[in-house]
């Protein structure tokens, strides 16, 4: 009896592992870097050249790294979202990718600025030791300087309010 | 007789393209140059076994991807350092994660992706005598062969 009913319990095996691999997303990949330290990075600022900032000028506070540039297209549509939704809650520090400082100057000042601090990487190599391999992602770090939450891609309201702002709150309670 | 001249004429112009292409496919996308070749076949091994995560069916040799440009560089640049490709490959994984090689270490959540081909594997072959077997011919009744001369009469 039941080997009549072998392939068709195999064959619904296979379609439910079929169909919950279908609803995984292949781009979205799980950072390593979780729960670990913050890459350090010496990096200039947006707006004065000649002053360097690292990751250990955060040490104490919450504070989200968002990766963005110029001619990042979806940075337009979350960028409203940070000024509106993030600015006011948490310190937030740009790094600008691969970009030019006039271009990104410009940027901002034409969609607004709601970073802290924005860093000039502009040969990427401070993104590449962070794992960054698209823009814009958004990194969340505690106040003991360990990565805790990483965002691939543009931000939207319900990330934020049903995720984002929920880890924030409760890594600043700590 | 002009017309097939003509056409050998054009099948060798076509010929002698396609093979004047093939060492462009060869090569990763930019001509990187090193001090010695066996640095060169490092070079070339450890790019086509690091994944592109851009585009992400692609190999670092194959992808055109301004990031996979950027791993590429770093690459080169340990390989001139003397760092030997175990130490680059870790590099790549510490950041990206084990997804950016081809051939992930044997771990907890990779036993699933290395082993799962030959189990399948070895399902079918294990399954394949008794499938044959139950497969057998029922042997024609004597009837049967009569119904068959009368049904292929009728046409």
């Amino acid at each position: 009896m039941i080997r009549q009913f072998l392939p068709l319990a195999i064959f619904l095996l296979l379609l439910t592992i079929i169909w919950l691999g279908l609803k995984l997303d292949p781009t979205m990949l799980p950072s390593p870097l979780l729960g670990k330290p913050a890459p350090q990075f010496s990096l200039a600022r947006l707006d004065s050249l000649g002053n360097l900032v690292s990751p250990e000028d955060f040490k104490g506070k919450v504070w989200l790294l968002n990766v963005w540039a110029s001619w990042c297209v979806a940075c337009v549509s979350e960028h409203p979202l940070l000024l509106n939704l993030l600015q006011d809650r948490v310190a937030i520090v740009g790094l600008n990718y691969k970009d030019q400082q006039s271009d990104a100057l410009a940027w901002l000042n034409r969609h607004g600025d709601p970073y802290v601090v924005s860093l000039l990487d502009s040969d990427g190599k401070a993104g590449l030791d962070w794992g960054v391999y698209g823009v814009p992602e958004t990194f969340l770090i505690d106040k003991q300087g360990n990565i805790q939450y990483k965002h691939i891609g543009p931000l939207t309201e319900s990330d934020i309010s049903q995720t984002l702002l929920p880890k924030i709150e409760e890594l600043q309670t700590q | 007789m002009r017309h097939s001249a003509w056409l050998n004429w054009i099948a060798y112009q076509l010929i002698v393209s396609l093979l004047l292409m093939l060492p462009l496919s060869v090569n990763a996308i930019e001509i990187v140059e090193f001090a010695t070749q066996e640095q060169q076949n490092r070079y070339r091994d450890i790019i086509a076994e690091l994944r592109c995560l851009v585009c992400q069916n692609q190999s670092l040799a194959d992808s055109n991807a301004d990031l996979a440009q950027d791993m590429r560089s770093v690459a080169a640049d340990m390989i001139r350092n003397n760092q030997d490709n175990a130490a680059i490959i870790q590099f790549m994984t510490k950041r990206y994660g084990s997804f950016v090689h081809y051939r992930p270490s044997l771990s907890g959540n990779t036993l699933a992706l290395w082993l799962l081909p030959f189990l399948l594997l070895l399902s079918v072959l294990i399954g394949l005598p008794s499938i044959i077997r139950n497969h057998k011919h029922t042997p024609l009744q004597a009837d049967d062969r009569q119904k068959i001369v009368n049904l292929l009469d009728q046409d």
